[in-house]
């Protein structure tokens, strides 16, 4: 029986190609229960590499069955045939990925990034509440609703953390992801902790957000891996960007995983707060699922929103809007009060704007 | 306090800051798993030759993601190596049957029972 016949048992009726891997496809479909669209991914077993199958799909389903929040790609109704096909029924996002998004219409305003990446980061935070990671961020698994809301998806490579007898997290020693979005640790094969590993692609999504480009270029990967590990980010200077927003990123772009920030670092972290004045940035979740992260940490000065992130910086530090090459250093500070507080060691001298340690003189960059 | 060792006059010169580093644009960046470290189901690749690193025979410095990079190059290279001596054998017996025809024959499906056809649903992914 075809997928077609199956589904139309089921009270789908199958709809265009979506995508399609080695051993898996998705395809939309209309369900005559929901009234709605839905995408099902649909697994062939007998395509299917023996890991994939003993492992990480087992894994997959039981955490889609447990997972339900407002930015993750919600997972209606999983099923299996007897010839060997697993059906997985999920939510439709229907305005694509948030890569095509950003080569289609370049990088995102701070505002717009501010939003999104605030709606992930809660997605992740409520994943890592539950000790799942997912360890595969990325762009390309970044879905968009008809609003443009984020919508994580593919929890192909996801597993529960597991901890040990005193609570301590195990280190995961399955090395899995995408190259451009994977942390030097995982790079090198050096067992990680994943939550840590989910961080720092965190940071490679909100510079491609707000930079429209790649932090670092894949093509090669020893040469990647050192300027990583330097702990070197480049922001193109055209951009533009806020102090405030180099800062979050050179922090979660972290290579020593010691001192990578935690995901309530960067729900606190003064970029992510939302703007006053009602602008578009304020992210709200109309879900209402979670209060903690969407309320102001603190109120903003009228007409001060562009500059909020001084918020906890000393007084006179807030540079103009027109400069924002210069701001990082009150942001350097804010982020060392900030981890001084959250008990993260902070290491401001190492504060890089534009292309390097700006304690070192300018260096040359990657050959 | 830290505010002295940030970089309070820091003036990176205007060639500095431009984007001399060329950046490269937002792209897919595909998924890897050591998978490899597995045997796949015969079904997945009918390929004796093929041989997938094993994590039990990983030198302790494993590469982690880098090797499972280089196992997938390793096996879509020797992929490629099948297909093209499939397809030259294929070749070779379109042109024993067809002498002088050249290998645009238009009665190909009739070479069906030929044993080597039979792999290439398998190589077609």
């Amino acid at each position: 029986m075809d997928d077609a016949a199956v589904l139309k048992r089921r009270g789908y009726l199958l709809g265009i190609n979506l995508g399609e891997g080695s051993y898996a496809k998705v395809k939309s479909a209309y369900s005559e229960r929901l009234k709605f669209n839905v995408a099902i991914k649909i697994i062939d077993r007998k395509k299917a590499p023996a890991d994939f199958l003993e492992k990480f799909l087992p894994r997959e389903i039981e955490i889609l069955a447990m997972l339900n929040h407002c930015s993750i790609i919600k997972t209606y109704e999983i099923f299996e045939t007897s010839h060997g096909k697993v059906y997985i029924v999920m939510e439709l996002a229907v305005q694509g990925d948030l890569l095509e998004l950003i080569k289609t219409r370049g990088a995102l305003h701070e505002d717009e990034a501010r939003k999104k990446f605030h709606q992930l980061s809660l997605a992740i935070k409520y994943c890592h509440d539950l000790d799942v990671v997912h360890r595969d961020l990325k762009c390309d698994n970044l879905l968009l609703d008809k609003d443009f809301n984020i919508k994580l998806s593919d929890f192909s490579f996801s597993k529960r953390c597991l901890r040990d007898d005193s609570g301590r997290m195990a280190l995961s020693k399955t090395f899995c992801g995408s190259p451009a979005y994977a942390a030097p640790e995982v790079l090198q094969g050096i067992p990680y902790q994943p939550k840590v590993y989910d961080i720092w692609s965190l940071g490679v999504i909100l510079y491609i957000m707000v930079c429209g480009s790649m932090p670092y270029d894949d093509s090669n990967i020893k040469k990647m891996l050192r300027i990583q590990k330097e702990h070197r980010v480049n922001f193109p200077r055209s951009k533009h960007l806020t102090g405030e927003c180099k800062d979050l990123i050179y922090h979660m772009l972290q290579p020593d995983v010691n001192r990578r920030l935690h995901i309530d670092e960067i729900l606190s972290h003064c970029w992510m707060q939302p703007k006053a004045r009602g602008s578009p940035s304020v992210a709200i979740n109309k879900e209402g699922e979670s209060s903690r992260g969407t309320e102001p940490l603190w109120t903003p000065e009228p007409g001060s929103d562009k500059k909020s992130a001084t918020k906890l910086e000393p007084e006179g530090e807030a540079q103009p809007q027109a400069q924002p090459e210069t701001k990082p250093e009150g942001t350097a500070m804010q982020m060392s009060r900030q981890s001084e507080i959250l008990g993260f060691p902070s290491k401001p001298s190492t504060m890089e704007t534009e292309e390097g340690p700006p304690q070192q003189p300018p260096e040359t960059r990657a050959q | 306090m830290e505010r002295h060792t940030s970089h309070p006059n820091r003036k990176v010169p205007a060639k500095e800051e431009a984007n001399a580093v060329p950046l490269c644009r937002a792209k897919p960046s595909p998924s890897y798993i050591n998978l490899q470290a597995s045997s796949p189901p015969a079904t997945f690749l009918n390929i004796q030759t093929t041989k997938l690193p094993s994590v039990d025979h990983k030198p302790k410095e494993c590469l982690g993601l880098l090797e499972c990079m280089y196992a997938n190059l390793q096996l879509q290279t020797q992929l490629a190596q099948q297909q093209m001596a499939v397809l030259e054998h294929l070749q070779a017996s379109v042109t024993q049957l067809a002498p002088g025809r050249g290998s645009n024959n238009s009665s190909l499906p009739a070479l069906s029972p030929n044993p080597l056809l039979n792999h290439l649903p398998q190589f077609s992914k």
